[in-house]
């Protein structure tokens, strides 16, 4: 279970959230719908313990641990997956370089073996196939040279390899189009399960036709204004930010 | 107000100058009469012309442009003059195993550790003294005898003089060899000496070569190894010329290459400057054709106290030329890290092609890079580019990295491996790419895969 309470963060002095509370059970996926400069990336930044993002108020409670004390590779060791919005180009580290040592740092943390090359190579080749990836992409630098919609595929497809138990996906849908939205939508839905938690932030409802969530959250001003099931995405798609993101007088 | 002249600074350092030339003299002195080819009259006045040309200039100063950022005092002061001993243990090397082998240790050819194996038609890989004392020596002339007149190239005029052993790798017209392996390599733990190695590398019309040229130092001798190679590649014929410099950790190194292309000649470098506490890598280049092609890339990594330096000059005399320099480097605690790329355009030289990209990582407070970049472009129908930058890692990359539960230290590891590897991607011989990023790969701890496999 993550438990968000009360969060408070400031970004270059100013306040972003601002009381942000958020309760995510295992096997739950949850939508995080608001209006541009709402806070929403950067939740998804300090859950990920990205540099820059102060905490000043209240607390991240991660399957009873405290998550805003541990250092972003032990969060994702400890099985949290941010799909960032702008994946990062690495010139000359190699996809499969680059994911190998990543799922072996998972697999050390957990106490498994680590995957030797031909195991990794069998693992990551059945979840491109899935994914509809080129297995070229394994021997391409990490990202570079890749389209909009290439990099989002290979977020999921990182995600498939890592089994996180909490993903956050950050504007996963934004700079896709229509038949890559719905490969990656596929692959989030694969990777479903009871075990899983998925915090889905995205500014567009369309999204949520393909990965249908529990509950939905709308975000306004540093603070959760809304929650409510699917409905409460096609009224926003609907009406508009304008009035539910007024904070509740 | 009277001074004595010998206090006058310029008196001073003359006098310094002849100071530190006077064991370099000596030295040349006692071996005159066993240097390789000491029968050969024209051999022999070139020698005495070269070793006046470095008495008459000393070592070189940081007070001439191509020495601003690399002071030598260190080793003028005391560089050896002796010649090396025999090795009292031999010391380690890595080879390639499928390539045409030749060893020198401490400056003495050794063919039970070399193999040719079956050299291709038309080409000769011999010892220089082997070659030297052969009938038809004098096809070596224009290359041994070469008088280097400048200044800053004192040292190569002191090679030019002293040059004990060596090799001569000769392509007749369309022959191919690949690869070619030639290991330098010193037992320093026999204490300081100096090593002169010269190899002189022809191409006729058509030919093509792959060579590695490694620079290995084991033990803690403060020896000194002054390397010059000159190559000439013939029209149509490629020349790739790959460097190990592995050196000592207290081991003087300075190497000064110098290559002249004819019409569609080309020619590919590329450097691994890993070892030494002072090395300097010179590369002159004429680009003496139209249509030549020129590409320098170089990856070094300077930790400790260790100063690397790459100075590299290109002309472009002729009309068509195309070239590229690439230069990466990583500095960490207080090593310090040269880069000069000159590019000359002559009035001729129209629709030149040059590029120099210069990129540096300091991942320490104290770690220091140096770049300058210089084009003198006299042509005014060319294409000509230059880029440098000095930076850290970057944050965001290394957070990519931790997001994905990859430590701190494994992703900057990654990240400085990706950083020096582009010069050494671009390597097409693979035997001798794979061998030199596993080289570097056993420089950083870790290994660093061949992508392309």
């Amino acid at each position: 279970m993550i438990v968000i309470s009360n969060l408070h963060v400031l970004v270059d002095g100013k306040a972003i959230l601002r009381g942000l509370d958020l309760t995510i059970n295992p096997g739950e996926v949850h939508a995080i719908m608001g209006p541009n400069g709402a806070g929403k990336s950067t939740l998804s930044h300090v859950l990920a313990g990205r540099d820059g993002y102060e905490v000043t108020e209240g607390s991240i409670s991660y399957f009873g641990k405290d998550l805003l004390a541990m250092e972003p590779e032990e969060r994702a060791r400890e099985g949290l997956f941010l799909a960032f919005q702008y994946p990062v180009e690495i010139p000359g580290v190699a996809n499969a370089t680059f994911l190998k040592a990543a799922v072996n740092a998972v697999r050390r943390h957990r106490g498994m073996a680590e995957l030797d090359a031909m195991d990794f190579l069998k693992s990551a080749k059945a979840k491109m196939k899935a994914l509809k990836m080129d297995q070229k992409f394994l021997q391409r630098a990490v990202n570079v040279g890749f389209s909009g919609g290439e990099k989002k595929r290979n977020e999921i497809f990182q995600m498939a390899m890592l089994e996180p138990r909490f993903a956050v996906l950050d504007e996963t849908d934004s700079g896709l189009d229509i038949d890559a939205l719905r490969i990656v939508s596929d692959g989030v839905n694969s990777l479903r399960g009871p075990d899983r938690s998925i915090l889905m932030i995205t500014h567009y409802q369309r999204l949520l036709d393909y990965v249908k969530p529990d509950i939905v959250h709308v975000l306004a001003q540093g603070r959760i204004v809304r929650s409510g099931g699917p409905e409460l995405a096609l009224e926003l798609e609907e009406h508009g930010y304008g009035d539910i993101a007024q904070p509740a007088a | 107000m009277a001074t004595s002249p010998s206090r006058r600074p310029d008196a001073m350092a003359a006098n310094t100058a002849i100071a530190q030339a006077a064991p370099q003299l000596a030295g040349y002195a006692a071996l005159r009469g066993r240097l390789p080819g000491a029968a050969l009259p024209w051999l022999g006045a070139a020698r005495e012309g070269n070793i006046e040309r470095f008495a008459a200039a000393g070592f070189p100063s940081h007070r001439l442009e191509a020495w601003k950022f690399t002071r030598l005092s260190g080793l003028a002061d005391a560089a050896p003059a002796e010649g090396a001993p025999e090795p009292s243990t031999l010391p380690a090397f890595e080879s390639i195993p499928t390539a045409h082998r030749l060893v020198f240790v401490n400056g003495r050819f050794r063919g039970d550790l070399s193999d040719l194996g079956h050299l291709p038609g038309n080409v000769a890989v011999i010892d220089l003294a082997q070659a030297l004392a052969g009938d038809d020596a004098g096809w070596l002339e224009p290359f041994l005898a070469e008088p280097f007149e400048d200044r800053a190239r004192s040292l190569a005029a002191l090679n030019g003089a002293r040059a004990d052993h060596g090799l001569a790798i000769r392509l007749g017209a369309g022959a191919v060899i690949d690869p070619v392996h030639i290991v330098f390599a010193a037992d320093a733990s026999a204490g300081s000496f100096a090593l002169h190695p010269r190899t002189v590398i022809v191409a006729e019309d058509g030919a093509s070569a792959s060579v590695l040229i490694s620079h290995v130092g084991r033990g803690d001798g403060a020896y000194w190894s002054n390397p010059v190679v000159q190559a000439r590649v013939g029209q149509h014929a490629v020349l790739r010329l790959y460097k190990h410099q592995d050196e000592g950790a207290v081991a003087h190194h300075t190497a000064f290459t110098s290559v002249d292309l004819a019409g569609h000649g080309c020619f590919h470098a590329a450097t691994l400057g890993l070892g030494g506490q002072l090395a300097r890598d010179e590369i002159a280049v004429r680009l003496g054709g139209p249509d030549a092609e020129c590409r320098l890339g170089a990856a070094s990594l300077a930790r400790g106290r260790q100063l690397l330096d790459a100075t590299w000059r290109l002309s472009h005399d002729h009309r068509g030329g195309n070239s590229s320099q690439l230069f990466k480097s990583v500095a960490d605690d207080m090593g310090h890290v040269v880069f000069q790329g000159a590019v000359n355009v002559a009035v001729d030289a129209q629709k030149t092609d040059a590029q120099q990209l210069c990129r540096h990582l300091l991942l320490s407070d104290q770690a220091a890079a140096d770049t300058k970049p210089e084009l003198e472009i006299l042509a005014d129908d060319v294409k000509c580019s230059h880029g440098a930058t000095i930076g850290d890692l970057d944050p965001a990359s290394l957070f990519y990295f931790q997001a994905r539960g990859i430590g701190i230290d494994q992703a900057r590891a990654l990240l400085v491996a990706a950083h020096l590897r582009e010069p050494l991607d671009q390597i097409e011989a693979e035997p001798i790419r794979n061998f030199l990023l596993a080289a570097l790969g056993r420089a950083l701890g870790h290994q660093v895969e061949d992508a392309s496999a």
